[in-house]
């Protein structure tokens, strides 16, 4: 029988008297007024006084409970009589008057003018086991479109857009960790606090010529004063696997045999000689007759693992947050896996009363493995998936009876030939298992920051933070050879025979100096000013270098020193500057009345002397019609709140496209313009870039008009924006022609976008008084239509990608496809002045201008690849303690481009096929969608409507549900809080069963062939507070 | 801070404002022009050209777009050699112009400054040559234009584009030296060479005897003792080179790309090459048997032109001391039975597309053949010195001893010999392309039945037969066209 414990007996006059005072954990502590003090399963309790002061009486081991509105409850266990308590109720980000973090400040979410939107991330967190902080965002706020288009391991963070594509160029928001520019990728996921999204203009001005994107506030969490040391662990395991992918023909018989067709199709004479395709017909031996599936071999199972300890808690003068980290992940492709590892402490001292000073250090390590790739510009599996997609033919066994790599076993089994291979070999497994490429990236972060308090309501603010972060690239390759079960050795398609030994190292370093000076003030009882002015410079330097050496004398030496021919060495450094002004004045009157103006001045050293300095204003305003007299009666309101925006915003984030001197006139001089005269190289040099020297910034004006509103004594939550976002002067390179002999176009200010839509964001809180069970529901729907308003006088060039006039950014544009050629008259009288003369079975194009041939004038828009509706989806239900936690997300009105090597039959030169080709056009199969299989097709490839799938999905993105272990369970083993979970992500996507591909949720600019695709993962965790 | 903090130049680059200041930048500015020389549709691609015509097939028909070419089936919007032949002449013509119009900012030795004005001159008039003989008429640039000059051009005609050609040959003939300082730059010779192809191109008949005459009283070139020699590493520039492409090996991009896509698959010793372009039957067939005996069925590759295996891979025949196509394979999808050898490195080991040997753009053979073509076309009395000429190139070499031809041919008899000769003489050099299409053959030769090693049918080039009006020339480039409403296209596309 299991032991009970017995009960402490008390003495009878065990209760005792305490008393103390509540403050918050601002600097310094303010004492708060009207918290409610009760006793924990009790009725009775007190309320603070007007300076926070409370005496209460309570029995030993009884739990005090703090709770004010917009605090976090605080639990205080009785031990004795106490007289001089000391509490400190930290603010609660997810209530509606949280203080929300804006630019270089805080304000409360009530008198928000802006259109802002916060996520209490230690809430998501909880939630989700995700990997980058980057994917916690994904269908949690309106107007941002997150989208994880990667898998792969230490590779896997989402793209964000905020509020559609602002430019032609770079689109991601600004990141601000704590104020200091920096990039999700490099945080620790456990150590944020919230994140706060500033989408207008107004709210975003403050941060000038970056903040055309939209800005994402990072805040990280800190220990407060006054609190008790809170230990916690979270950590969780699980396992991932490939999700949606490309449905392959494995049956060996039934891809020679489409394979003879599209031979034949071209005019040629069957490949596959029909022994062969009988023996394999009637073959059982797996290793003489295989019929593989490489999704099979190539991806796996992989584990995933995080372990996360912090510590916070502070003194009266002092507080600390310290945090340990650790993620492993493999990834689904083998030989793939990401380890990283994070360290985080911050220190604040209150140091004299009118002086605070702090510090963070923040470290992180990645290690990313990989195999070896050739391509030396992209970090990924791209050789991997190409040999998948080029080759991997069902009739390559992964492996030969004794283990080694297989060759094809497709081989003559007469003739002269008899015993060689039809085709060449193309195991990916090859590429699989060559060398290593292992990324590094070290990152260290730290920054010290004082505020002085120069008078009452004045303040002042200095931040200097730098980043150093090396990004390190060390790799190998191998010779691999792969055999037929015969015994003979080959090599797979295109297998380097150099073995390079390789170094690549990125290193930067950024620093950002800030001063602001901030006052705020109350005139009588309903005028409220505050003032913020500051200004800033920043600096980042990224030095590149890498080395190489070929022909390392022995297997096993991997270190470039170790090669003997071929010594490369390469290296270089940029750099950009910024020098910045900013101002903001926040007029508050009665709580009714907002207004609210900000003003920045940039300047770049990207641009030249006279051009560099941009403005960027802003203005907004606010009306709480709810505070108004007359809406006191109007009891089912609780909140109504209108807002309106406008404000200018600059982009200057062209590195991409012109790298950080694109006003400068340069003569390049490397080996691409050298020349060699009797084997002597002679240095040469031309201009491969033409240039514009008087560019200028990017511009976006944008305006808001916004509605906050809040029903059912606040249960129901309503915010609803509407945007208008025009950018000018989009610095752009024109595609120029030719004759100006392939030089790279100049940079130039010259096209104009429009973003506008609106997005609405509801959630229903559910009562939970007295109850078992509570529930809350959130939807968010932003609606955005992109157009390119000015751009080349509608003259742009004819692409796939279409930048035009009148449509929506990288519009597809092909031809349409409107059937398939019955027969050969009907293909040549259709096309009778057309140069190429397709044939029966060939696609049909819509020949727009009805002159007989195809060409550019017969190319028209196919649809759109920004997505026009995006949309967001989380239920909570709680009863006692289990909690089910759904998160969707979703896009609708989108297309995709969809011919890549997997989804074209046999690729360029032999690949894979797909199984929906077995419906190909035949003259035996006429009533089908799917044109003739053919071997070096091009009349089929065209860019065309054929090619493009509606990508409109709906995502259950994460599943969760959570177990809050019973408190009469931990007090006995020290524990505050326990909770245990089981986690499903990427659980299932509902998307058009016409689209291939792997997980539509993916870059929709690209058409999908290289993608790593995303996994699903189921994880079970634990999170313990001690 | 002040603003002087946002001062900050680049230090991996020359900036225009210190440009031109020095004769170092003149060298630096004309050896850019020749840098072009390599692009691969200038002349990188080398014999792979050789595609576009009865000799070859390309079977890698993404890579270059020759296969279409080849076949009749290419289109304005393929992309390959379609635009970067454009591209890439007009690459060379713009940085020509662009030195011409500076060179004169510099003091410097002004005997040097001619020679390198020759130089650029020749170079511009390379590049015309090679737009005017694959466009016909371009649009003619002379001096550095703006972006929105570029989108009014107009064509020029294809007489005029000629017209331009000369006029650079002239003032380049002007200006250069009978020898360069250093190998592989622009001579007389090459000036006067040139242009006699130039002329050979417009059937300018005099002006080819002119022109081959100044070259051969130059008193420098020859033909070389070994044609298989030729084109070997040990002999560049011999005294039959006249003007070529200059590479070299290691790992500076330097090379050039032939072994890598001419060679076969999976050597042990070697590059790992990819077999891009293939000679097919047709030109295997067009080989003569040294005793003028058929060819036997059982023993095809005896008793033929020595030139056959020296230009050709062809089943049965060692490479690098391997068997093909049994030890060493084609690229798969390349069911063709022949690889090319001509232009690839045997005797040493080579890196991808870091080919040390020089491609040969006009050698002393041509100088004989061009003005035995013009004899013959002249007619009457020069055509036995033509066969003489020709007689040269079939038994003039240690390894060339082929029956000479008797030199009571008929002019006619004598145009197909000279003919047949070039073809063989230059196969797998980029030439025959603009010889069938100057000579107007391509609807007596083609359709041409490509075939695979097992003699399976891989397809046929121009099916539908050869319609010269349209596939003797490219079309002008659909994107460049859509830039420039002035712009027209060549008949057919």
């Amino acid at each position: 029988t299991p032991h009970t414990p017995t009960p402490l007996k008390l003495p009878a006059d065990s209760t005792y008297t305490l008393g103390g005072k509540v403050q918050d954990n601002k600097q310094p502590p303010q004492a708060l007024a009207g918290v409610t003090v009760r006793i924990k399963g009790a009725t009775s309790g007190t309320i603070t006084d007007a300076n926070g002061n409370f005496t209460i009486q309570a029995r030993q081991g009884e739990i005090l409970v703090f709770s004010q509105i917009g605090y976090k409850n605080k639990e205080y266990t009785v031990t004795g009589n106490a007289a001089h308590l000391a509490i400190a109720l930290e603010e609660d980000v997810a209530t509606l008057d949280e203080a929300v973090v804006v630019g270089y400040g805080a304000q409360k979410k009530a008198d928000l003018t802006g259109a802002v939107s916060t996520i209490d991330y230690t809430k998501e967190l909880e939630n989700r086991p995700i990997t980058n902080a980057s994917q916690a965002l994904g269908g949690k706020v309106s107007g941002v479109w997150v989208s994880q288009n990667s898998g792969s391991p230490g590779g896997d963070g989402a793209t964000l857009r905020v509020r559609g594509f602002g430019t032609l160029n770079n689109t991601n928001p600004l990141v601000l960790v704590d104020g200091v520019e920096g990039r999700l990728a490099e945080l620790n996921p456990n150590d944020i606090a919230s994140m706060t999204v500033l989408k207008d203009a107004a709210s975003a001005a403050i941060y000038g010529s970056r903040a055309a994107n939209g800005v994402i506030l990072v805040t990280t969490k800190q220990g407060s004063y006054n609190s008790a040391p809170q230990l916690s662990y979270n950590g969780y395991v699980g396992i991932q696997k490939l999700g949606r992918h490309y449905d392959l023909i494995d049956n060996s018989v039934e891809f020679m045999n489409l394979w003879n067709t599209a031979v034949q199709n071209n005019g040629g004479d069957p490949l596959f000689p029909g022994e062969v395709i009988d023996a394999f017909k009637n073959g059982k031996d797996p290793y003489l007759y295989p019929n593989t599936n490489f999704f099979d071999e190539v991806f796996r199972t992989a584990p995933i693992t995080e372990h996360n300890l912090s510590v916070r808690g502070g003194s009266e003068k002092q507080n600390y947050y310290l945090s340990a980290n650790y993620l492993g992940q493999q990834g689904i492709i083998r030989r793939t896996g990401a380890k990283r590892y994070g360290l985080n402490f911050s220190l604040n001292t209150q140091l004299v009363h009118w002086l605070e000073i702090g510090g963070q250090v923040q470290a992180t390590r990645k290690v990313t493995d990989e195999p070896y790739t050739a391509d030396n510009t992209s970090q990924g599996i791209s050789r991997i998936t190409y040999i998948m997609s080029n080759g991997g033919y069902p009739f390559t066994p992964p492996y030969t009876r004794d283990g080694r790599l297989g060759a094809t076993q497709a081989v003559y089994l007469s003739g002269p030939n008899k015993g060689q291979p039809i085709v060449d070999s193309r195991n990916p497994l090859a590429d699989v298992k060559n060398g290593l490429s292992r990324y590094v990236n070290s990152y260290l972060k730290g920054s010290l920051n004082a505020t002085v308090h120069l008078a009452p309501g004045l303040t002042f603010k200095s931040v200097y933070a730098g980043q150093f972060n090396n990004n390190r690239n060390d790799k190998y390759n191998q010779l691999i050879y792969v055999y037929t079960d015969g015994g003979i050795q080959t090599k797979t398609l295109d297998f380097p025979t150099t073995i390079n030994n390789i170094r690549a190292s990125t290193e930067e370093f950024y620093w950002v100096f800030y001063n602001t000076l901030n006052y705020e003030r109350s005139f009588g009882q309903k005028h409220h000013i505050n003032v913020i002015a500051g200004t800033q410079s920043e600096d980042r330097q990224v030095k590149t270098t890498s080395v190489q050496k070929s022909d390392p004398p022995k297997d096993g030496l991997h270190e470039v020193d170790a090669g003997t021919t071929n010594p490369l060495a390469s290296g270089n450094t940029t750099e950009w500057r910024m020098l910045s002004y900013f101002g903001r004045i926040n007029y508050n009157f009665n709580e009714r009345y907002l207004l609210e103006a900000n003003l920045r001045a940039d300047a770049s050293s990207r641009f030249r002397a006279g051009n560099r300095w941009g403005l960027f204003p802003s203005f907004s305003a606010g009306w709480r019609i709810s505070e108004e007299n007359f809406m006191k009666d109007v009891r089912f309101i609780n909140q109504l709140k209108l807002r309106a925006s406008w404000g200018r915003l600059g982009n200057q984030d062209i590195e991409a496209i012109a790298g950080n001197y694109p006003y400068l006139v340069t003569i390049a001089q490397n080996y691409g313009t050298s020349y060699n005269l009797g084997g002597q190289l002679v240095p040469g040099a031309a201009i491969t870039t033409l240039v514009d020297q008087d560019i200028t910034w990017e511009t976006t004006e944008s305006s808001d008009l916004g509605l906050d509103l809040g029903v059912l004594d606040n249960h129901l939550y309503l915010e609803f924006d509407y945007f208008n976002k025009l950018t000018k002067n989009i610095l752009v390179q024109l595609p120029v022609p030719l004759v100006l002999g392939g030089v790279t176009p100049p940079v130039e200010n010259v096209g104009r976008m429009r973003n506008k839509g609106f997005e609405i964001s509801a959630t229903y809180q559910s009562d939970s008084y007295q109850k078992d069970w509570s529930y809350d529901i959130g939807a968010n729907v932003t609606y955005v239509t992109n157009q390119v308003v000015t751009f080349q006088d509608g003259k742009s060039p004819d692409q796939l990608y279409l930048i035009r006039e009148g449509y929506s950014y990288k519009s597809l544009y092909g031809y349409k496809a409107v059937g398939i050629y019955q027969s050969d008259e009907e293909a040549k009288e259709h096309m009778a002045n057309n140069g190429f003369t397709p044939v029966a079975g060939d696609l049909k194009y819509e020949d727009l201008n009805g002159d007989g041939k195809l060409d550019y004038q017969d190319k028209q828009v196919l649809g759109n690849t920004i997505p026009k509706l995006t949309y967001g989806l989380n239920i909570g239900v709680t009863y006692k303690n289990w909690n089910l936690n759904i998160t969707g997300q979703g896009i609708a009105d989108a297309s995709a481009y969809t011919q890549n090597a997997w989804t074209a039959p046999l690729g360029i030169s032999g690949g894979s096929i797909t199984k929906r080709w077995k419906d190909a056009w035949t003259p035996e199969n006429k009533s089908t969608t799917l044109p003739r299989i053919v071997i070096n097709d091009t009349w089929n490839r065209y860019e065309s409507s054929f090619w493009i799938t509606d990508i409109s999905f709906l995502k259950i993105k994460n599943i969760q549900l959570t177990y809050n272990l019973p408190e009469k369970w931990l007090s006995g083993i020290g524990l505050k809080s326990a909770a245990c979970y089981l986690n499903w992500q990427n659980a299932y996507t509902f998307v058009s069963n016409k689209y291939e591909g792997f997980d539509p949720e993916r870059d929709t600019f690209t058409d999908g062939g290289g993608q790593y695709p995303t996994p699903t993962i189921a994880t079970f965790g634990v999170n313990v507070q001690f | 801070c002040k603003e002087s903090f946002l001062d900050i130049k680049p230090e991996d680059r020359i900036t225009e404002d210190n440009f031109w200041k020095s004769e170092q930048d003149t060298h630096l500015a004309l050896y850019g022009i020749y840098n072009t020389l390599k692009e691969r549709h200038v002349y990188g691609y080398g014999g792979g050209i050789d595609a576009c015509s009865p000799n070859a097939y390309q079977w890698a028909y993404w890579e270059g777009m020759e296969m279409q070419v080849g076949d009749g089936t290419i289109q304005p919007g393929d992309g390959g050699i379609v635009s970067e032949r454009w591209r890439d002449c007009y690459k060379g013509i713009n940085r020509a112009n662009y030195f011409l119009a500076n060179v004169d900012k510099v003091e410097m030795d002004e005997k040097e400054k001619e020679t390198m004005k020759g130089e650029a001159y020749f170079l511009r008039g390379v590049f015309y040559a090679l737009l005017a003989d694959s466009y016909g008429g371009v649009p003619l640039i002379t001096t550095p234009i703006s972006v929105d000059t570029s989108r009014l051009l107009k064509r020029a005609s294809e007489a005029d584009t000629w017209k331009q050609v000369h006029a650079d040959y002239a003032e380049a003939i002007k200006r250069l030296p009978e020898e360069a300082e250093l190998m592989g730059r622009a001579t007389l010779g090459a000036a006067y060479g040139m242009d006699m192809r130039a002329y050979l191109y417009e059937g300018n008949w005099d002006k080819v005897i002119e022109y081959a005459d100044k070259i051969t009283a130059l008193n420098r070139y020859g033909l070389f003792h070994s044609y298989q020699g030729l084109f070997q590493l040990a002999n560049e520039d011999n005294e039959e080179v006249i003007f070529d492409v200059q590479f070299m090996d290691g790992p500076f991009q330097q090379g050039s790309v032939f072994d890598r896509y001419w060679q076969p698959q999976n050597l042990k010793y070697g590059i790992d090459g990819s077999n891009s372009v293939a000679p097919i039957q047709n030109l295997v067939d067009a080989y003569e048997t040294l005793d003028g005996a058929p060819v036997d069925p059982d023993h095809p590759y005896d008793n033929r032109d020595p030139r056959l295996d020296f230009t050709i891979l062809r089943p049965g025949a060692l490479f690098q001391g391997q068997k093909y196509p049994e030890e060493i394979k084609n690229h798969t999808g390349q069911k063709v039975g022949f690889a090319i050898r001509k232009y690839t490195i045997e005797t040493q080991q080579v890196k991808a597309e870091q080919s040390p040997l020089n491609f040969i753009v006009l050698r002393y053979a041509d100088v004989l053949l061009s003005k035995a073509e013009a004899l013959i076309e002249k007619g009457g009395s020069g055509v036995p010195q033509a066969i003489d000429f020709i007689n040269q190139i079939r038994n003039g070499r240690d390894d060339v001893k082929l029956k000479p031809l008797s030199a009571g041919l008929s002019a006619a008899a004598a145009r197909e010999a000279l003919r047949h000769e070039r073809r063989i003489e230059f196969a797998m050099e980029g030439l025959y392309w603009s010889d069938v299409r100057r000579w107007g053959i391509g609807t007596k030769v083609y359709p041409i039945q490509v075939r695979g090693g097992n003699g399976e049918l891989i397809e046929t080039k121009f099916a539908n037969g050869y319609n010269p009006e349209k596939n003797d020339h490219l079309p002008i480039p659909d994107d460049e066209i859509s830039q420039n409403p002035n712009l027209e296209q060549n008949p057919g596309y």
